[in-house]
């Protein structure tokens, strides 16, 4: 089976890949976040809505600030507004070197 | 060989992160360039520093190109060599070149860069078959010996996009 990755956003010395759930047809993937050399990865969110492009955009007038569309089965689906905490972004970019 | 701007097709193009009057485009060739030979059909990468008036040959048989400046490398002032570029390529193919990359991966396309416009080159990653590359990162798939799964490799513009070490996908 393939597995896809989508590469979501590199601006912020660390990498949002996108990966889609695996069993195909399913409209989710998880977004997962890596260390500043972009070579391991922590998981981020799940479910996040992947129709033609994923439900995921960097809010450019704020550093560091992301928003995505995630399925809640609970809670129906809606916007949910994903802040990073800067503090643990500062994290993953002191771990580089 | 044909010059592009007598005719030949551009298929892909890409400025340069830095010097404005800088681009790359690739073309395929065409039987009607084979006049004394039989026809080979590749993928030829030229150059231009004059925003497309004359066009120089890099090299053929070309799957995937890219700049190698990072305007985040110029800004922390981290020197790349404006004339760098990435390419993946078949060195050894002498016949078509295959159109259809995504149907199979190839052990014999390597990832090379070079400073001179491949006056030089130097190999930087064996079966490396596509490049991503972003103003901070670059992404390499390396084909597995199976050629339906890759190894992807990842650099930073702090190498200068050289330091490729092996991603721990999740």
């Amino acid at each position: 089976m393939t597995t896809t990755f989508t590469l979501m956003d590199t601006s912020e010395d660390q990498v949002f890949l996108f990966l889609e759930n695996k069993g195909s047809n399913t409209p989710f993937g998880s977004v997962y976040i890596s260390d500043s050399n972009g070579r391991s990865f922590a998981l981020s969110l799940e479910n996040v809505i992947k129709g033609s492009a994923v439900d995921f955009e960097r809010v450019t007038s704020l550093d560091g600030t992301f928003i995505a569309n995630k399925y809640s089965p609970s809670l129906m689906t809606r916007m949910n507004r994903n802040a990073y905490d800067h503090n643990l972004i500062d994290d993953w970019t002191d771990d580089d070197g | 060989m044909k010059a592009l701007n007598s005719g030949k097709r551009i298929q892909e193009f890409l400025f340069h992160p830095t010097q404005r009057t800088w681009a790359l485009a690739a073309s395929w060739t065409t039987c009607a360039e084979f006049q004394d030979e039989p026809c080979r059909i590749y993928k030829e990468l030229y150059y231009t520093k004059d925003v497309g008036e004359n066009w120089t040959y890099i090299t053929n048989y070309v799957f995937d190109f890219e700049w190698g400046q990072s305007n985040v490398a110029v800004e922390n002032g981290f020197h790349i060599p404006d004339e760098r570029v990435w390419v993946t390529r078949d060195a050894t193919n002498k016949k078509h070149q295959n159109t259809s990359r995504k149907l199979s991966w190839s052990l014999d396309i390597d990832l090379y860069y070079s400073d001179d416009f491949f006056e030089t080159n130097t190999m930087a990653l064996a079966q490396g078959n596509t490049i991503i590359k972003t103003p901070q990162y670059m992404f390499v798939s390396c084909s597995k010996e199976d050629m339906i799964r890759v190894n992807v490799f990842s650099a930073t513009w702090r190498s200068g996009f050289t330091n490729l070490k092996k991603v721990r996908l999740p």
